[in-house]
Formats: C-alpha cells, structure tokens, sequence
C-alpha cells in the first residue's frame, strides 16, 4: 500500500490517491486517528513501524509520499482546543521517528525540522544549487518594522517550471540542468524538487527552489511512482 | 572579529558565557532579544547586517557564536499582540532568518539549530544516541491501546513521556494510567520500561567532560521538590574513560559541540542513555557541583573565534 499523507486541503494529494487508485491510502491530518500506527525501539537502537486498521489489520506499507511539513493544532480541529498545539507537536515529533524508521522509500525522507525534506530559505537552497554546478539566484531580503518591502522580483519571461523526482526530472529544461536539479536532489537528501528555471537553455538560471514538486502534474505523479515501486533510483 | 551571543540576558547560561568572556575581554556583541521590534536584517549578495536600534552591525563579521533564543513571540512585548500583528509577524520571522543564518554561516556555532533539532523528537533522537554505543530503554510509541497494553504486560514497570520537545515531567504508568489506556488513540503516546539506577547528567563542551551524579527518590529529578520529594543531591563525578569517550562521539555525531546528556548508571554496570540537550541550561549543575562549565564554554568560543579569524 502506498500511503500519502497530507493536509485536508491539499488538492494535489486528492488527485495522487484518485490516480493511484486502490494501491493507495490517503491519510490527511485529521484522520490520522483512525488507523493505529507503532514504532518500536529497542535497547540497541533498532527500531520497526508499523501501521493497522482500527480493527488490528496491518497495512502493510511499501512507500510513502509524505505531504506534511509539520502538524499544528490548526490541523486537529477534532482534538480538545488547549491540547491542539501539544497534540500538533506531539504527532509531528511521532511521524519524523516513524518516517525516519519506515523500511519502505519516503517521499521526501523527513528532516529534524520538516517532516518534508529540509525547510530552507531561499538563500539556503539558492547556495546549495550553485554548489551542484547552477546558476542560482536567491532574493535580497529585508525585515523591520516600518521598513518598505523589497521590491518584487521581476518575472522571467519564458520561465518554466520543473520537478525533480530522483534520478529524473520533469519539464522542458536543457538536460544539463536537468541533471544539476538531479544533483541538488541527491547532495540535499531531497529526491523531490521543484524550481523554476529561466528558459531552456544549458545556461539557464534557477530559482524558487523548494521541496514541494506540484504532484498533479500527471508526468510528475507517474515518476513518483515508479520511483516508490523501485523502477527508478528514488535517490 | 566578533563573538555573537543571541538570547537573553535573563537566561542564566547566557549570562553566565556572556560574563565569562568579558572576563576574557573576548570582542563580545550581545544581540539582545528583547530588542526585536527595534531590530533589522537585510540580506543582499550574500552578506547579512543587523540593526539594532540604528547601530548596524555585519553578521559576516562574526567568527563564533553562542546561541540560545527563546521564542520571541513569547516576549512580554510580542505576547500580547494578535498573531495577526505586525510584531508579531515581524518577530516571528527575525527568530526564522537568524536561525537560518546560524544554521548556514562559517562561523563556529554553539549549537547550530540544525544539529539542535533531533531533540525535538526523542524516539528519532534515540536511534541516534543508541548508535554512539549506548543503551536506551525499550520503547514504544502508539496509538493503539491493545499494543500499549502489551507493552506493559511485557515490561511491568513502565513510564511515559512527551514524545516531542515539549517539557514534560517523566512519571511511571500507575493503575489510573492503565485504565484509560484508550485515550492513546487520539495521539501517540511513549511509553518506555523504566530502567533502575542512578542519574548521571553529562555537559560535553568541546572535548571537555563534567559529569554530575544525580542523588534524588523522584522519577524525574527535576521536579521533585515539587512531588514532595527533598532537593536533589549533586555531586561532580569522573565518569569511566569509555563512557565519557562515549558521551564525545555522541556529541560529535548529533554535531552538537555543547550539549547534556542524560544518562542512567545501572546496578550491573551499563550506561543508559535517555537524551541529549542541545541547550543545556548548564548553570543549575554548575552551581551545585562547582564545575567551570561556563568558563569552558567561553573559553571554546574565544579558541574557535581566533582559529576562524586567521584562517578567514
């Protein structure tokens, strides 16, 4: 089964688990509860998850593509309104464990900070892309009270946007950026990408670099899963 | 060159290193979080200026940083504000960006919130800590109350705790817990076999150890003056050469050069070990045991301060 978890309002989620079909399971933030999820570490460190049905059915869980950066009380409107902000904390802490020790290839792998790959800034994924050979571009930033907004960054004509998902990346983009996408996945640990590149050349510049690869794309949602199933190198 | 310390002044650790450089006339700039309304960032061609109150000065100036910010909402000024306020935005996104530029900068930094974040789930922090070679207590985490009840059938004494980073007081599973076990299914829960000893907390700076022997009847020594208990007794200890090798390694792998371990000495001999704090709130073991944790802590930035700037 291929689990997706997500936020309730996350459309590009709704439309992976109707593509997917019966092979997946959609589980958003206010459902969680209603299967019966385990991790287990012992003495020595070695841990096993586990995930049921309410009833006790195991679920057996062969990849996951994880929408979630990090739970708040917003997300668990059915729980006790002084407890939400606890129980927000508490579950994320859960998952980055649970994630972190699924057997099965997770989609992003969790970072100690977002359950969703590294929650850079611009800046930070702007330095990772041009140690991976890009031409990156990272927006100047400003902050103070009182103190006139930046102005906005003009667009570039002719952008397109592209996905990473492992070894392959989707969009019209000259392959030696594609492959510097590729490259920015595996040094970052983070097999989705997406970004927005200036045009189609070898020489393009890329920006808006982020973890969250737009999953109804339907090239996008294919890759992703032939990467959990094993058909590609997830990275 | 430039030491930074960020925090607050009403925080003892802070103080602490902050007064320890100055007796090392260290070239020490405090960047007070009690000033965030009045502070500015400005982030251009990869250079990072702060401004407090009209002085400016240039984060890349800085060659060693301590760093133990709270959370600048909660400050008396920011707190009472709406979310939706502009303080309160403002503040919220000052701790984001220094963070991030703690997380990024060349300098050498105590702790970088990156390495810090693995203690904000203890299972995940777990894994790691059994990886430098000590034993954790079994554990599980669940929502399913036929799993948890096992758990304790099969262990008998057990304790839960806080599975996140969230403070929470360490307690034994009494008959009241088990009967309501149910409830776990509304959120995860830990649970871990209690495991029998005694508490040694150990503050890893640099390649510096101080261990502190924990002589205490509650659970969680923390609190116990507050379950009736009497103070916690104190006492430095040397630890045994593997062990304390041990505590180095596991600092060294979570990246953390100063952090506390929390660890548990068993009547056979084996070394627990529960956590590590990547911000040890050093100062309540350092004035009870007399160990000069603050003074190598200043003295670790001042060393990796000269070392930054002759290489820079």
């Amino acid at each position: 089964m291929l689990l997706i978890l997500a936020h309730a309002h996350d459309h590009a989620a709704r439309a992976l688990a109707v593509r997917w079909g019966s092979d997946a399971l959609l589980l958003t933030t206010g459902a969680l509860d209603e299967v019966r999820w385990r991790l287990e570490v012992d003495r020595d460190g070695r841990a096993r998850t586990g995930l049921a049905t309410a009833g006790g059915t195991e679920i057996p869980v062969t990849g996951v593509v994880n929408r979630l950066s990090v739970l708040t009380g917003a997300d668990l409107p059915a729980v006790h309104s002084e407890d939400r902000a606890y129980a927000g904390a508490e579950l994320t802490a859960f998952l980055l464990a649970w994630l972190d020790a699924c057997p099965a290839p997770v989609l992003n792998p969790p970072d100690p900070r977002s359950l969703n790959g590294p929650p850079w800034f611009p800046e930070q994924w702007a330095a990772e892309a041009l140690a991976a050979g890009l031409r990156a571009e990272a927006p100047g930033r400003r902050l103070g009270l009182g103190l006139p907004p930046l102005a906005a960054v003009p667009a570039w004509g002719g952008a397109v946007r592209a996905h990473v998902v492992g070894e392959v990346c989707v969009g019209d983009v000259h392959p030696e950026v594609g492959e510097g996408l590729c490259e920015l996945g595996r040094r970052t640990r983070t097999p989705l990408l997406a970004a927005t590149v200036s045009g189609h050349g070898p020489r393009a510049r890329v920006r808006d670099i982020s973890a969250w690869p737009d999953l109804s794309v339907p090239e996008v949602a294919d890759a992703v899963l032939a990467a959990l199933r094993g058909d590609v190198e997830a990275g | 060159m430039t030491i930074l310390l960020w925090g607050l002044l009403a925080d003892d650790p802070m103080a602490a290193v902050l007064a320890r450089l100055r007796q090392l006339d260290a070239p020490v700039r405090f960047l007070d979080q009690r000033r965030v309304l009045d502070t500015t960032v400005r982030i251009s061609a990869g250079r990072t200026r702060v401004t407090v109150a009209g002085a400016e000065f240039d984060l890349d100036a800085v060659r060693a940083a301590y760093v133990r910010p709270h959370d600048s909402t909660r400050l008396p000024a920011v707190r009472v504000l709406p979310p939706s306020s502009a303080q309160w935005r403002h503040a919220a996104e000052l701790d984001q960006v220094l963070n991030a530029w703690t997380d990024r900068t060349p300098a050498y930094v105590l702790n970088r919130p990156e390495a810090g974040a693995s203690n904000g789930s203890k299972p995940y922090q777990l894994r790691l800590v059994a990886a430098a070679g000590f034993r954790v207590p079994p554990t599980l985490v669940t929502n399913d109350p036929a799993r948890a009840e096992a758990f304790l059938a099969e262990h008998g004494d057990v304790i839960v705790k806080s599975t996140s980073g969230i403070r929470s007081r360490v307690r034994r599973v009494g008959a009241a817990d088990r009967a309501r076990l149910a409830a776990v299914t509304t959120c995860p829960t830990q649970f871990q076999r209690y495991v029998p000893g005694t508490d040694v907390r150990v503050h890893v700076v640099g390649t510096e150890v101080f261990a502190a022997e924990v002589d205490s009847e509650a659970d969680d020594y923390r609190y116990a003056r507050s379950q009736g208990y009497r103070a916690p007794v104190l006492t430095g200890v040397d630890l045994p050469a593997c062990v304390a090798d041990r505590c180095r390694d596991l600092a060294k792998r979570l990246g953390l050069p100063v952090a506390g371990a929390d660890l548990r000495r068993t009547p056979d001999g084996e070394w627990y070990c529960f956590e590590v704090n990547p911000s040890p709130g050093f100062t309540y073991y350092e004035s009870r045991t007399g160990q000069p944790i603050a003074a190598a802590i200043a003295g670790l930035l001042a060393a990796a301060a000269l070392c930054k700037e002759r290489s820079a």
